[in-house]
C-alpha cells in the first residue's frame, strides 16, 4: 500500500497552481484534503504524476456573502461547515457535512475535494445540486462557471479541464425556504445507505409547499425529486411518502423515501 | 501489600501512552522489505510466472515464486491435533494439510501469495512486484460447502477428498423424539479479529547462523516450531521474539506463510529481511474464522425439559485452517451449552472453499455453537409460550450438580466435567440486574427496543502446559517471562502481580519479559483463555521455586547448619533466619550472587523455571443480556446496554477482566451487526478496505455492565478461569434475541443481521 513514484509540488498562491496545471498534463492532479485522493494513491488505484498541494493557498480557505449568494472557497473544510453551520446562511450545509467521514476526515477533507473527487455518495455533491450552486473554475485562461446540475457527468466523473483548478462555489441565497437533511448510514461516517437534502419553498400567494429533494446514496443514484403539498399534509408522513414515491416510481418502503419523509420533518422543524 | 485481586494500574500504559511501544514495524529501517504478489483469482492453474522484469526493476534484491523457494522450505503443517483418545472417541478425522508459503502449480483463494519480491524499500518492493507477469489457467471456483461437498465438485486441496477436511460426532445415549421438536438452521457469517496493528515480521540474520524473528505474534513458540519444521532448522537455528503487539485475536495465533518466507530468505541472503502487512492484504490475506451453519434439533417436553438435542454442522474454512481441529473440535464441544442436556449428537464437518483461510478467532468455534443453541431455545420457548429465561431455568444446573459429567471427552482427551458453582444463579443475577436498570433506552421515539438473552459454557486455560521462567537480577529486581505473548492483554502487569506477591517484593521491580524463545525455549502461547490459567500459574510455580533456591542460598550464608527451613521470606521482602533474627534482603542476594557467578547471564544472578501442566480445562459460563433499538423503518439496528454475568476464578486485576468482557462484547456486536467478509460469484473479495468490512466504533459499543460470580477454580493453583472470550461468545445470540423481541415477530438465524433483513422481518409481520 504505497504510492508509486509522483512529484510533489507545493503551490503558495493560486497563480502559481494555475501556472503548474497550464500545460494541461492529464496526470497532475490537485492535492487539497486528500482524504480520497491519497488512499486511492496507496491502492495504486490513483497514479497522478504530479501533485500540486494547495494548501498554503489561505484565500481559498475562507468564505464571504452578498446579498444574493454565499461564496465558499475550495478550501473550506467539512469541520467548518459543521462548526459555523449557524452562521452561514445556508445551515443545511453543516447539516450534511456533519455526515462526512469522521472528525479526523472532516478537519483535512475540503469542499473542493470533494466536489471534484465526484463521489456519487457524497453528501456535498448532492446539496450544491439540490441548492443549484455554480462550480467557480480557474485556469490561466480565465474563469469558467458551471452549473453543480452539469458539472458532475457521473459517478468519479467531473466536467473539469486538465488545466483547471476549482476555486470557489457560489450557491444563491433564496427566501422563504427552509431546509432539511437525512441520511441513512450503517455506521456513523459511512457512506449513506440512502440520504435526502430537501429544501422547501414557501408560495404566497398558493399557501403550498414546493419541495425539491435531491437523493444520494447506494439504494437510488443521485437525482432531483420534487412535489407539491399541502401543509397539512406536512403532519402526514404518509402523504409525504406518497407524493415522492409515486415519483420515483418505488413503494413508501423505499429507505430512499424514509430519508426524504425525515428530511422534510426536519424542513418542517426548521420552519417553526 | 498484596497485588493479586488489586486493579493495579497497567505497567505498559506508559510506554503505550507516551507513544513509545515497540512494535515490529518500528525496527524495520535497516532491513530489505518484501512485497508479495497475490493471487487475483479464487481458483486457476498457474501457467507462468514471469519473474524477469521484476528482478531488472531498480532497488531489487532477489525475487522468488514457489517453484524457487520450495527449493528452500517445505509446507506447513497444521499446529494443532487433537488427543488419540478423543479422535478415537469421535471419530474424528483431520486431512494433513499441507500449505505452501508461495503457490505452486495453482492458487486456491484471492490474496494468495504468488510471488516475493525483496528490494530496499517497500515502494520499490512494490513497484516491481507490478512488473510480475502471471499467467492464470482460471478454473470453477467452489465457493460454498454445498458446493464443495457436490459429488464432481472441483478438488480444492489434494488433501482434502470430497472438499472434507475433517468431520467428527459426539453423542451420548439416543436422542428421542418427543412431544415437541425444534429444528432450526443458524449460521454466524465470516468474520474475524481485524486488530489495529496488521501482521509483520522481522528476520535478522546473525553470523552465528541464526535468524533472528520478531514477529507480531501471540504464539512465538509455534511460530519457531512449524518454521523450523517446515524449513528443515535445528530449533537452534530460529529465535522468535514476540515484541509489543496490536491486537491478536487468535489471527495472529496463528502461522503464516510470510513469516516463513521472511525468516528463510534472510538466511538464504544473509541479510536482514522484513515484511509489514498493510490493511487490504490484511482483509484477504490473514486468516478469517466464523462462516458456519448448523443444523440442530432440540428435544423438549411440554414443560420445556430438554430431552435430547442434535446438531449437525458444517464449517467453511477456506482454502485451508492450520487449527482445523481446535476450531471443529469445539463446536461440537461447547454446543451444550450449561444446561443438562441427557442425551444428544453433535457431528461436524470442515470443508474447504476458494476462499481466504481461516483459523481461531475469539470464541474459536463457541460462538456458533452457543448461537445455535440459544437460538432454538428461543424458539422452543416461543412455540411453547414460555418466557425465554423459563426454558433455560429449567434445565441449568445448579450447585447440587457440581461437577457435572457431560459423559464425552474434550479435546485434549480428559472427560468433561464442568467444574462450575452454579450455572443458575448467573441468569437470576443477570434477570435481577435487567430488572434494576429498568426500561431499555430508546434512542428515538420511532425506534423500537427489545432486550435478548443468551447463556454459554466455556471451557478455558486449554493445556497441554505453559512455562515460564523467573530471575533475580543483578540490581534485586526481576524478570519473568512465559511463552505467552502478549497481544494487548496486559501479561506485563497481570503476571508481575502474580510474582510480585509471590515473592514478596513491590511490583515496580517486576519486568516481565517479552516472549522470546531463547528464554522459553518450549512455550505455548497465549490464546483460548489460557494465559491466566497456564501462564499465571507457571510463574506462580517459578517464582515459588526461586524463593525456595534463594532461601537455601540465604541459609548457607546465615544458619550454621545451612538448612533452608530455618528461612522464611517476610512480607516486608525480607529472609529471616528464625532462630538468629538476621535479615537478607533480595537485594543483598543479588549482591552476594552477583559477585560470586562471574558472567551471570544479562544480569541473572539466581533463575528458576517451572511448566505448570493443568489437568484438563476449567470451565467457566456466562448469563448475558443484550438491549437494543431498532429503527423499523432504516433496519438500522443499536445495540444500547449490556450486561454480562460471568461466573468467574480469582480476578487477578479486575479492571483489566473488565477490559476483556467489553472488548469481547464490542466484537461480539461487530460480529452480529456489522462484520463480514464478502465475496462476489467469482471468489473476489469485496471487503478489502475498513470502508467495507465494517468495525464496531466507540459510538456503536455501549456502556457495558459486568458482573462476575465468584467460583474459585481447583483446577489450578490461582483458582482462575479464563475471561478471554466470555465476552464474545453469547453476544451474538444475546442481541439477535433482543432484535427479535424489538421487533415482536421473526427469528433472527443468521448473524451479521443486515438492515435489509430487518426491514424484511418488520414487513413480513406487518402483512400478517
Amino acid at each position: 500500500m504505497k504510492p508509486p513514484r509522483f512529484v510533489y509540488r507545493r503551490a503558495h498562491s493560486k497563480q502559481d497552481a494555475l501556472d503548474i496545471l497550464a500545460d494541461g498534463d492529464v496526470g497532475t492532479r490537485i492535492l487539497a484534503g486528500g482524504q480520497s485522493l491519497i488512499p486511492m494513491m496507496n491502492l495504486r488505484m490513483a497514479r497522478p504524476t504530479t501533485l500540486i498541494d494547495i494548501s498554503p493557498i489561505e484565500k481559498l480557505n475562507s468564505y464571504h456573502t452578498t446579498q444574493s449568494h454565499l461564496f465558499l472557497g475550495a478550501q473550506v473544510k467539512h469541520q467548518f461547515l459543521v462548526e459555523a453551520s449557524s452562521a452561514l446562511p445556508l445551515p443545511i450545509l453543516g447539516m450534511a457535512a456533519a455526515h462526512i467521514g469522521h472528525r479526523a476526515i472532516r478537519n483535512r477533507g475540503t469542499v473542493g475535494g470533494s466536489l471534484c473527487n465526484g463521489d456519487p455518495r457524497a453528501e456535498l455533491i448532492a446539496v450544491a445540486r439540490l441548492l443549484d450552486a455554480d462550480i467557480m473554475l480557474e485556469s490561466t485562461k480565465g474563469l469558467r462557471s458551471v452549473a453543480a446540475r452539469e458539472f458532475f457527468l457521473g459517478a468519479y466523473d467531473v466536467d473539469l479541464r486538465p488545466e483547471e483548478m476549482l476555486t470557489w462555489v457560489r450557491f444563491p441565497l433564496r427566501e422563504n425556504v427552509t431546509y432539511g437533511f437525512h441520511e441513512f448510514a450503517r455506521r456513523p461516517g459511512d457512506f449513506a445507505m440512502a440520504g435526502a437534502a430537501v429544501i422547501a419553498t414557501r408560495n404566497q400567494c398558493s399557501k403550498r409547499l414546493e419541495v425539491d429533494a435531491w437523493i444520494f446514496g447506494s439504494t437510488h443514484s443521485q437525482r432531483l425529486l420534487s412535489a407539491e403539498l399541502e401543509y397539512h399534509h406536512l403532519e402526514d408522513p404518509a402523504h409525504v411518502s406518497q407524493a415522492f414515491a409515486r415519483n420515483l416510481g418505488v413503494d413508501g418502503d423505499d429507505l430512499s423515501i424514509a430519508a426524504i419523509r425525515r428530511a422534510v420533518e426536519c424542513a418542517r422543524v426548521g420552519s417553526k | 501489600m498484596t497485588y493479586v485481586g488489586r486493579s493495579v494500574i497497567r505497567k505498559e500504559d506508559e510506554r503505550f501512552l507516551r507513544g513509545e511501544g515497540r512494535f515490529v514495524a518500528d525496527a524495520t529501517e535497516e532491513a530489505l522489505h518484501i512485497a508479495f504478489v497475490r493471487s487475483t483469482h479464487a481458483s486457476a492453474q498457474l501457467l507462468d510466472v514471469d519473474v524477469s522484469r521484476a528482478r531488472a526493476a531498480p532497488g531489487v534484491v532477489e525475487v522468488f515464486d514457489g517453484a524457487t523457494f520450495s527449493q528452500l522450505a517445505g509446507p506447513l503443517q497444521p499446529i494443532y491435533l487433537a488427543n488419540n483418545a478423543f479422535v478415537d472417541a469421535s471419530g474424528f478425522h483431520t486431512a494433513a494439510l499441507r500449505v505452501d508459503a508461495l503457490a505452486i502449480q495453482e492458487v486456491r483463494y484471492v490474496g494468495e501469495p504468488v510471488v516475493a519480491v525483496v528490494a530496499t524499500n517497500r515502494y520499490l518492493a512494490e513497484d516491481a512486484a507490478e512488473r510480475v507477469e502471471v499467467a492464470y489457467g482460471e478454473r470453477r471456483a467452489v465457493l460454498h460447502p454445498q458446493d464443495a461437498l457436490k459429488p464432481g465438485a472441483p478438488q480444492v486441496r489434494p488433501e482434502c477428498i470430497g472438499n472434507v477436511a475433517a468431520g467428527l460426532v459426539l453423542k451420548r445415549g439416543s436422542v428421542p423424539s418427543g412431544p415437541v421438536e425444534v429444528t432450526g438452521t443458524y449460521r454466524i457469517g465470516r468474520h474475524s479479529g481485524v486488530p489495529l496493528e496488521c501482521r509483520g515480521t522481522l528476520a535478522e540474520w546473525s553470523h552465528d547462523g541464526i535468524v533472528h524473528l520478531t514477529t507480531s505474534t501471540q504464539v512465538p513458540n509455534h511460530v519457531r516450531r512449524a518454521l523450523c519444521h517446515a524449513a528443515g532448522w535445528d530449533d537452534r537455528q530460529l529465535r522468535v521474539i514476540a515484541p509489543d503487539v496490536g491486537g491478536g485475536f487468535g489471527p495472529k495465533a496463528n502461522v503464516y506463510g510470510e513469516e516463513l518466507v521472511t525468516a528463510v530468505l534472510a538466511r538464504h541472503l544473509r541479510r536482514n529481511v522484513c515484511w509489514v502487512e498493510d490493511r487490504t492484504e490484511h482483509l484477504i490475506g490473514t486468516a478469517h474464522s466464523r462462516d458456519r451453519q448448523h443444523n440442530n434439533r432440540l428435544v423438549v417436553d411440554r414443560d420445556g425439559l430438554i430431552l435430547g438435542y442434535e446438531d449437525d454442522f458444517v464449517v467453511d474454512i477456506g482454502a485451508h485452517n492450520l487449527w482445523l481441529a481446535g476450531v471443529t473440535a469445539n463446536s461440537a464441544i461447547h454446543g451444550l451449552g450449561p444446561y443438562r442436556i441427557p442425551a444428544f449428537r453433535m457431528s461436524g464437518r470442515a470443508v474447504v472453499t476458494n476462499k481466504t483461510p481461516t483459523t481461531q478467532y475469539r470464541g474459536a468455534g463457541r460462538p456458533e455453537a452457543c448461537f445455535a443453541l440459544e437460538r432454538v431455545l428461543d424458539k422452543a420457548a416461543g412455540i411453547l409460550g414460555i418466557s425465554s429465561e423459563d426454558i433455560r431455568r429449567r434445565n441449568l444446573l445448579r450447585r447440587e450438580d457440581m461437577p457435572y459429567e457431560v459423559g464425552v471427552l474434550y479435546h485434549d482427551g480428559r472427560p468433561i466435567v464442568y467444574d462450575g458453582g452454579d450455572y443458575s444463579m448467573l441468569l437470576e443475577t443477570c434477570l435481577g440486574e435487567l430488572e434494576r436498570q429498568g426500561e431499555p433506552p430508546m434512542l428515538d421515539e420511532r425506534d423500537l427496543v427489545g432486550v435478548g438473552l443468551a447463556m454459554f459454557a466455556e471451557g478455558t486455560g486449554l493445556g497441554p502446559y505453559e512455562d515460564a521462567s523467573a530471575s533475580l537480577m543483578s540490581g534485586g529486581g526481576f524478570t519473568v517471562w512465559t511463552g505467552a505473548a502478549c497481544s494487548g492483554m496486559s501479561h506485563e502487569t497481570t503476571l508481575a502481580q502474580i510474582a510480585a506477591d509471590n515473592l514478596a517484593a513491590p511490583i515496580e521491580v517486576i519486568h516481565v519479559g517479552r516472549s522470546d524463545t531463547s528464554h522459553i525455549p518450549d512455550g505455548i502461547g497465549s490464546y483460548a483463555s489460557r494465559t491466566a490459567v497456564n501462564a499465571g500459574s507457571a510463574v506462580l510455580g517459578a517464582t515459588q521455586e526461586l524463593v525456595d533456591r534463594a532461601k537455601g542460598l540465604v541459609a548457607a550464608r546465615l544458619d550454621t547448619s545451612g538448612d533452608p527451613a530455618t528461612i522464611r521470606l517476610d512480607p516486608s521482602g525480607f529472609f529471616i533466619h528464625e532462630p538468629s533474627d538476621a535479615k537478607m534482603s533480595w537485594t543483598d542476594l543479588a549482591e552476594v550472587l552477583g559477585a560470586t557467578i562471574p558472567g551471570a547471564d544479562s544480569g541473572r544472578v539466581l533463575s528458576a523455571e517451572y511448566r505448570f501442566t493443568p489437568p484438563t480445562v476449567t470451565w467457566t459460563a456466562g448469563a448475558h443480556a443484550a438491549t437494543v433499538s431498532v429503527d423499523a423503518e432504516s433496519g438500522l439496528t443499536r445495540v444500547t446496554g449490556y450486561i454480562a454475568v460471568d461466573e468467574s476464578g480469582t480476578l487477578i486485576n479486575p479492571e483489566v477482566v473488565r477490559g476483556q468482557i467489553e472488548g469481547g462484547v464490542a466484537q461480539a456486536i461487530g460480529g452480529t451487526l456489522m462484520e463480514e467478509f464478502v465475496f462476489d460469484g467469482n471468489g473476489q473479495p469485496l471487503t478489502a478496505t475498513l470502508a467495507d468490512y465494517l468495525l464496531p466504533s466507540a459510538s456503536d459499543v455501549p456502556r457495558i455492565t459486568s458482573i462476575h460470580l465468584l467460583a474459585l477454580s481447583k483446577g489450578n493453583p490461582l483458582g482462575v478461569r479464563g475471561v478471554g472470550e466470555s465476552g464474545t461468545i453469547p453476544g451474538y445470540a444475546a442481541i439477535s434475541s433482543a432484535v427479535d423481541n424489538a421487533l415482536g415477530q421473526g427469528h433472527v438465524s443468521s448473524t451479521p443481521i443486515h438492515p435489509e433483513s430487518v426491514r424484511a422481518q418488520v414487513r413480513t409481520g406487518s402483512e400478517k
